[in-house]
């Protein structure tokens, strides 16, 4: 077995972070950084007091918040894609995204666009995301009848996304203009209003879940090869389905109430990671996750840099990247049979 | 029904009595009171036309359907009071097709094997990796143990079911038209393997000459009812194979097989139209 795409990895979740941190219109060099760290650590710190609030207050809250959004966005999709032996799921496909950004954004109408990150707004929104997301589980799941069929769920999933996107527009269209300018931030997804103070629930959720896709990471596996195939190796197939839908509705939530709306990560990253780590796949339920942070981290490098002096939102980016990796799958797959 | 006394005094490891199953609506009944023992050790063919219930008969058996009325008691104990785990520790099955494993390898296929027997936060030993390791180098698949399993053949993917079927350490191996879609070589490979395991089967098989050179009983079932039970030589006759598949053929003993194994022989053209008429009649 090759190991040296995991050292790869890893050498790239190290460098990433540090790079990223660099990149802005402040002046910070990967000295200062190290000097601020280091700092931090005990020593004594020479960088500039400034630099130092920007670099810990302001970048490096924002790749926290962008690694923990890949990451917890790469594992929805990755279980998503193997509870439903869909490789093109994500939580947009079942409308867990559509169903937590219509949550959102009703509490922030409700709000009258008035959104601090003070720690009941946080409550509220991700209340609303996720109440929004696990409506659209249960009505997935409904629709999906008895047995739970795959296909009947996907397209219960696909109505059920449209439902709820219709819904939000609606919100949109009724809100008042401060409203609808706050409820853009869901369409669009941005890490710019990344702070220490909210990073606290999606970590937790995000280890949370982590810990419990890994502790089930043969059951799920088993499920790759179909409910009957599963049932046999002695998995409870449709309590274990069902489990997952509704820990993967509640960390896509958590994560859509903190950033927005930000598309296609869950369903690229799987794919693209089960490519590169072939020979790895036991080791795919934390190299997935990894993969994402460090992906997602990049996406807002991109985002920060692509257009001096002006940022673009993370959603647009990756929903081009997205579509153009999708196009490219199927295209590959009509034409290699 | 046709009797066998030698398959009737041995001890059962499964015992299957009045067994009948509907689909959910109840509107159509797939399995009529079905009765059967599995004798330990013992490979059981259950051969029929299509549609004649086969898998729906498995499927009661390995936990995917729910039968309405009758028992099933493995080693004793009824099996619809051991849950999943427990059911799948005593019986492992192989399909006859295989969905997509989505990029595991022949090693992770493989390795499903212990999942009855591991708990959640029970990692694989040192043991259970030497023991994939030699049921991989049994098999010839230690070679190919990096390689996608989608990327393998018919007869590769059947023989790396195999390798997590005796990984799985069952007490009875339960097998759905196994050798569908395999060439001949692969398809006497694989009943060759399965034999040697030296475990109680339940297999259901298209091949009659196969069933008859492989399986020590055989289950025939037409319309969701077990119509005749007992050894190969006792059951493949020319009248149960013309009355059940509708196909005209000759029925002698095997040149190369002992035990007076049936060979059967079709008549593929000329016969067609008598019996058509003979089943009209």
């Amino acid at each position: 077995m090759k190991s040296w795409p995991l050292w790869c990895l890893l050498i790239l979740a190290f460098i990433t972070p540090l790079w990223a941190s660099v990149v802005g219109v402040a002046n910070i060099s990967i000295h200062d950084a190290l000097t601020i760290v280091c700092g931090s650590l005990g020593g004594g710190c020479e960088v500039d007091a400034l630099k130092q609030r920007i670099w810990i207050e302001l970048r490096l809250p924002r790749i926290v918040l962008a690694f923990l959004t890949g990451a917890g966005l790469a594992l929805a999709g990755k279980v998503l894609q193997t509870v439903t032996r869909n490789p093109l799921a994500d939580p947009y496909l079942f409308g867990i995204s559509s169903g937590a950004t219509f949550g959102a954004v009703l509490v922030i109408a409700v709000l009258g666009g008035q959104v601090s990150w003070g720690i009941s707004a946080q409550i509220g929104l991700t209340g609303g995301a996720f109440l929004g997301s696990a409506l659209s589980v249960m009505i997935v799941l409904l629709l999906a009848g008895r047995r739970v069929q795959i296909e009947r769920m996907v397209l219960a999933g696909v109505a059920t996304s449209f439902m709820f996107s219709s819904a939000t527009s609606l919100v949109l269209y009724a809100s008042d203009p401060q409203a609808a300018s706050s409820l853009l931030f869901w369409s669009l997804g941005s890490f710019a209003r990344a702070t220490w103070g909210q990073m606290l629930l999606p970590l937790v959720i995000l280890m949370v879940c982590f810990l419990v896709f890994l502790v089930y990471t043969r059951p799920l596996n088993a499920m790759l090869a179909g409910d009957e195939n599963a049932r046999s190796l002695g998995v409870e197939v449709h309590k274990l389905r069902i489990s997952m839908l509704l820990l993967t509705s509640l960390l896509t939530a958590i994560l859509v109430a903190n950033t927005g709306g930000i598309g296609f990560v869950g369903l690229m990253i799987p794919h693209i990671v089960r490519r590169l780590f072939l020979q790895n796949q036991k080791h795919l339920m934390w190299v997935t996750p990894v993969f994402g942070g460090v992906f997602m981290v990049w996406v807002d490098v991109i985002a920060r840099g692509l257009i001096d002096g002006h940022e673009l939102p993370i959603g647009v980016i990756t929903a081009a990247l997205g579509s153009v990796f999708f196009i490219v799958v199927m295209g590959r797959r009509a034409w290699s049979h | 029904m046709i009797g066998d006394s030698v398959y009737e005094m041995s001890d059962n490891i499964l015992s299957v009595e009045h067994l009948s199953w509907s689909v959910a609506s109840g509107k159509r009944r797939i399995l009529h009171d079905i009765s059967f023992d599995i004798p330990s050790g013992a490979f059981v063919g259950l051969i029929g036309p299509n549609g004649a219930g086969k898998s729906s008969l498995m499927r009661c058996l390995y936990g995917v359907h729910h039968p309405q009325s009758g028992t099933v008691t493995l080693q004793g104990r009824d099996l619809f009071f051991l849950n999943a785990r427990q059911q799948a520790q005593k019986i492992s099955v192989i399909l006859q097709e295989h969905a997509s494993h989505m990029g595991l390898t022949v090693w992770d296929v493989a390795a499903q094997g212990l999942i009855p027997h591991k708990g959640l936060l029970e990692w694989e030993t040192k043991q259970d990796k030497l023991r994939i390791k030699s049921t991989l180098e049994e098999l010839d698949l230690w070679p190919l143990r990096h390689h996608e399993f989608e990327s393998l053949s018919g007869g590769e993917k059947q023989r790396v079911m195999l390798a997590r079927a005796q990984i799985q350490q069952p007490e009875l191996l339960i097998m759905d038209e196994p050798t569908n879609h395999l060439d001949v070589h692969y398809q006497i490979d694989l009943m060759n393997r399965v034999k040697a395991m030296g475990i109680s089967v339940l297999a259901s098989i298209h091949d009659l000459n196969i069933a008859a050179a492989f399986c020590d009983h055989l289950l025939v079932m037409d319309k969701g009812r077990i119509i005749a039970s007992g050894s190969p030589n006792t059951v493949l006759t020319e009248n149960l194979v013309a009355d059940v598949f509708h196909a005209c053929v000759a029925v002698d003993r095997h040149p190369f097989m002992p035990n007076e194994t049936p060979r059967i022989t079709y008549a593929y053209q000329t016969k067609t139209q008598e019996l058509n008429d003979r089943g009209e009649s």
